[in-house]
This record gives C-alpha cells, structure tokens and sequence, in this order.
C-alpha cells in the first residue's frame, strides 16, 4: 500500500491514442457526439497494472513521483479508475492538471462560445467530487494540488474549500516537495499556499530523471526560455538544458516500458544546447539521433518560428533534422508553434525577442518564412494566436487576420485563443470580461476556414492513416462532417450575432 | 503599519492581523516589492483572520499573482494564535513583519510586538 498517491482525471490520464492532438478536444465541451463518445476519443482509458498504477502518467507527475521514491517515501501514479482503494490507507494525495477548472485557452475559449463547460473541467470535477475521496478525507487525507495550472485555484476559493485542498504549489516543486509530503505525513501544519521563487527552482542537478513512463514517451531537454515575452511565465525561469545522459536515461525507462514513440519537450527544441536564441547546431542533431535511437517515431512539443527559419537559413538544420527523424517509420512529426499575433506594432510591446535574431519589424515574415520551412520539411504545425492582448487595437488584429491569409497554402491547425493573464499580464483583467469586437470574429473564421480546409487532408494523408485508426478517424470525420454542416451559413449567423450583442 | 526587525536575512514573516481590507492590500503591495528589490529570497505570509477559511485569499490573490520572483509560503491561523505564534517567531529570530487594518487589533498586536521586543 501507498502512503502518498499521485493522481489526476481522465483528460490527463490518457495518451489520447498516441496522438497528443487529440488532447486538445479535451478541453471542448462534447459538441455534436455524445460526451461518452467524446471521451473516447480524446480521453480513452489508460492501461494499468494489477494494483492500479498507471502505465503512462503525465511527466510532471511522474518528476514528483521520482523525488519522492528519491526520498524514500511509498509513493506511486495511481488511475483515477482505481483510485478507491487506494485512498482507503493513502495519508497523502498529489494532484496536477494543465487546466483544473478550463480557465486557460482554449477551453475557455470553448466555454465562452458554446456556454457549454469543457469536458476537462467536468473530468476533474468528477474527480473531486467522488465519495471516497470525501470519506478519506474525513479520515484526514491531505490533499496537495499543484501542476502548471495551480494559479486557478486562486481564483477558486470556493472550491478550494469545498473540496478540502489543504496546500496548493505553484511553480517548479521538486525541492519543495519532500519538505511538505513529510509535514504531510507527520501532521505538522502546512502552508495552504506554496509560490517556488527564482532561488527555489531546482539547478539541473536537482532535477531526477523519471522511474516509469510518461504519456506518450515525452521527454523534457531544456526548462525555461530565453525570449522574455511579456505573456508568458516560464520565460522567468533560468534555462537549463538536460545532460544526454539524463535524457538516454528517461528514454530507456520509456522503451523498457513499452512506450517506442515520443515527444521531446522543450519551450523551442532547435534552441536546445544554446546559451540564448542562436541555434546550436551540433546539440540538436546529436539529440535527434539519440532520440531516435531509441524511439520509432518522434515529434517536437515546442519550437519558435524565428528559430525554425534561423536554424534553416543559416545551418539546414531543419532539413538535417528531417533525414533524422523521417525513415520507414515516420513521414511527418508535428510540432506546436505562437504565432500570437501579426501586428508589428503589438510584437514590438509584447515579445520583442520572439522574433530574434531576426528583427521584430520582420515578425509577419519570419512567421510566414517558417510556416513554408515547415511545409516543405513536413513539419506539420498547431498554431496559436493570442486575441485580447492588453493595449491591442482593432488594426493590430486586422494584421493578424492578413497574417492568417498569407498562411493559408500552408499545412497546419490554427488556433486562436483568447488572452488570459500570465506571466507580467497575470493580474489584468481578462479578456473573456471584454466585448469581443468584429475584427476578433473575424479572425477567429479565418482560423476556422484554414482548419476547414487542412483538417480532412492531415487527417487522410498524416495523422490517422492506415486501417488501424479508421475508427478514429471516421469518428473524427464525422465530427469535421458536423462542423462543416453547422458551419454552413457562417455570414449569416455571424450577421444575427452580431445584432443580437448591439 | 507595525514592524518590528529582529535581523536583516533573505526570509521575512509578512504577518497580516484582522481582514485584508483595501489598506491592507496596499500595504502589502508595498512591503512585498520592498522586500523583493532588497533580495529577499522568501516571504512566509502569515494571516490571522476571522473569516472563513481561505476567504481572505481574495484580498490576497492579486499580491499573490504579482509575484513571479520571491518565494511564498502563505500559513493560515486563528486569531486566538497571535501571542503565541509572535512570540515563538521572535525568539527564532525571524525578521517580522505585521500589517493590520482594524484599529482593536492594530493596538493589540502593537502592545503584544512591543512586549516581545522588550523581552529581546
């Protein structure tokens, strides 16, 4: 029996097939399919062992698993499925999420527009709300909530009290963590609230490789990043770059436990061995062989367009890469890119190094240079655009609308979401309070017709190929069919919305 | 504002006495970017309020999402704790820190800060 378990809900327990971009419906309320069906195909059950610990579990989880076992704490990742049994003897419980209550985009974003809450949010709600975790923490479970979406819980005290979260961790805790599951354990007071400052942070030394297999094999290379925009928190953080010994580590505990295909997880994985935003060619090749090695098939979670089209135009490195990564087991590998906004003049006040080496006047074409980079090399990306940035105009969001146009030849999702304050912005006030204006509608179709037009053949020619995803992939179809169809007079409807909110 | 210093280091005990009204809030604004451009590495917020559990969070969440330098640790107490978690934080040598709104509580705390640094 475990003194301290990890756990988290469905929407996160699962490796989404083995396709990471399924994750993303989980953060939509079911539209068009019934919720169960929804489930199954962005959420499908994780495998586990005999007492219930999951086979995969989210990595960030699976680093606090690791100081902990370190520690010498009975610990383990335990299926929210089999979660029962164990809270009848656990003193301590661990939670995590990338989206406890759907406040980040995109799912607020979902929520806004179809009133309907995100499947992921009523996952953790569950979760919570599940009678055995009340009884045990009748019988004085401490309950530790923490993950990139920890800030939430600040702006839901009532759930935070109803559910009886005890401490709440904000920040990268593996030196924070032993200290609090011991006080924990020892019913010494805890703090209800943990923020892990700059001197907290672990040095790369400090950080533990993982003992057992993350969701779909990622591996994290480097934390933090140089580029300092001004919406996003992990910039603050030191950059550390993984050693190749802990990275082959962390691969060998995913193959000998079965997971063959992975993610290297890094904020812009070209910028991996670099001091700043200059690529280092050498690091990254001899990363994509190690990688490779290991894995039969391989994607990037991160990279920065800037980067893209540096490390292209100055090394080839995108095209070394690609004889890297596509063999007979692979063609493609996907990637998540920001474009965030087309406005210079935004780029200039918000994020004036994402656009670095190159100038951020030059940021629409660095965008457009990297997209076609991209599509040649077939790469294919999921790209976010951020609407509602403090101080944007109606004309910054117009170019970002021309932007939207100039990619449109390109192979690619584009998705674009609504600002929620993080990093410098994180005490403004949210977008989702403001009007939403014409100039945001009318980005936000453009990102529609551009899905529109690419889903069918990413999904057909890439993504779900082969008769041992046509399950999936009609399921996926049929949902394309659904949009498609309720999209169908989209002018007319913006038009009756738009004489509805004057 | 009430303050009484023992030592100068990198960790000070922020202590907020009563409800966190809109002074209160200010004040700590205040203290807490004073404390940050002086290098304090970590700050221990300790709120001894009436309300209901957590409740004074709202008063605290901006201060609190602000800040992406310094470390916090945020305990909560019964008022009825004051003396005695003063007193065991000046004897450790903390440097201590006591904000107050309310005027009963604000001299309550005063006399029981002068009292312990008499006693040290």
């Amino acid at each position: 029996m475990f003194d301290v378990i990890l756990t988290t809900d469905r929407t996160m327990m699962t490796n989404h097939h083995g396709k990471e971009f399924l994750g993303f419906m989980a953060t939509g309320p079911a539209l068009g399919l019934p919720e169960s069906v929804w489930l199954w195909i962005c959420a499908p059950k994780m495998k586990t062992d005999d007492v219930g610990r999951a086979w995969q579990a989210p990595y960030g989880m699976r680093k606090i698993e690791a100081v902990l076992m370190d520690a010498g704490f009975k610990v383990a990742t335990i299926d929210p499925d089999h979660l029962d049994r164990h809270l009848r003897h656990a003193k301590v419980l661990l939670l995590s999420h990338h989206d406890y209550f759907a406040l980040c985009p995109p799912s607020s974003e979902w929520w806004s527009i179809t009133r309907k809450e995100p499947v992921n949010a009523k996952s953790f709600k569950r979760l919570m709300e599940k009678p055995s975790l009340r009884e045990a923490k009748r019988r004085g479970l401490k309950i530790i909530a923490g993950g990139p979406a920890a800030w939430q819980w600040l702006w839901k005290i009532d759930k935070w009290v109803e559910w009886g979260v005890d401490t709440v961790v904000d920040g990268e805790a593996e030196k924070v963590m032993v200290d609090l599951v011991s006080k924990a354990l020892n019913d010494e007071p805890l703090p209800r609230y943990v923020y892990v400052g700059v001197d907290e942070v672990p040095k790369l030394e400090e950080i533990p490789t993982i003992k057992h297999a993350s969701i779909n094999g990622l591996i994290e290379v480097t934390r933090g990043c140089p580029r300092n925009c001004r919406f996003c928190s992990v910039t603050l953080r030191p950059l550390r770059h993984y050693t190749f010994d802990m990275i082959e580590q962390e691969l060998k505990v995913n193959v000998s436990e079965g997971v063959t295909e992975g993610i290297i997880h890094s904020e812009d994985v070209l910028l991996y061995g670099s001091k700043g935003i200059e690529p280092e060619p050498d690091a990254v090749i001899k990363l994509h062989k190690l990688v490779k090695s290991y894995y039969k098939k391989i994607s990037w979670s991160h990279a920065s367009l800037s980067a893209i089209k540096r490390a292209e135009e100055k090394y080839k490195l995108v095209t070394k890469v690609k004889e890297i990564i596509c063999d007979d087991n692979q063609d493609y590998w996907g990637v998540e890119v920001g474009i965030e906004t087309g406005s210079v003049k935004l780029a200039k006040k918000i994020m004036p190094a994402k656009s670095a080496p190159y100038p951020a006047e030059m940021w629409p074409q660095v965008v457009e240079d990297a997209f076609a980079i991209m599509h040649e090399n077939n790469i294919i990306p999921a790209a976010t655009l951020i609407l509602g940035l403090p101080e944007e105009t109606e004309d910054d969001v117009m170019r970002t609308a021309e932007l939207l146009d100039r990619l449109r030849p390109y192979r690619s999702l584009i998705v674009p979401m609504f600002f929620v304050p993080m990093g410098y912005f994180k005490t403004h006030d949210w977008f989702t309070r403001v009007k939403i204006g014409d100039e945001h509608i009318e980005v936000m179709k453009r990102c529609l017709e551009h899905a529109l037009y690419w889903a069918s053949d990413i999904m057909s020619k890439f993504y779900l190929r082969g008769p041992r995803r046509a399950p999936l992939r009609w399921m996926l179809k049929l949902f394309l069919a659904y949009v498609r169809w309720r999209t169908r007079n989209i002018d007319k409807k913006i038009e009756e919305w738009k004489a509805r909110r004057d | 504002m009430l303050k009484v210093e023992t030592v100068m280091n990198s960790e000070v005990e922020l202590v907020i006495v009563g409800e966190v009204t809109d002074n209160v809030k200010k004040a700590l604004f205040e203290k807490f970017n004073a404390l940050r451009s002086r290098g304090v590495k970590r700050v221990n917020l300790r709120v001894f309020a009436r309300s209901a559990p957590l409740r004074y969070l709202e008063g605290l969440r901006d201060v609190l999402l602000a800040n992406m330098v310094t470390s916090v640790r945020l305990y909560e107490h019964d008022l009825s704790e004051l003396g005695r978690v003063l007193g065991q934080l000046v004897r450790e040598g903390k440097e201590l820190v006591a904000i107050s709104g309310e005027e009963p509580l604000r001299s309550q705390a005063l006399s029981m800060l002068d009292n312990l640094r008499d006693e040290k």
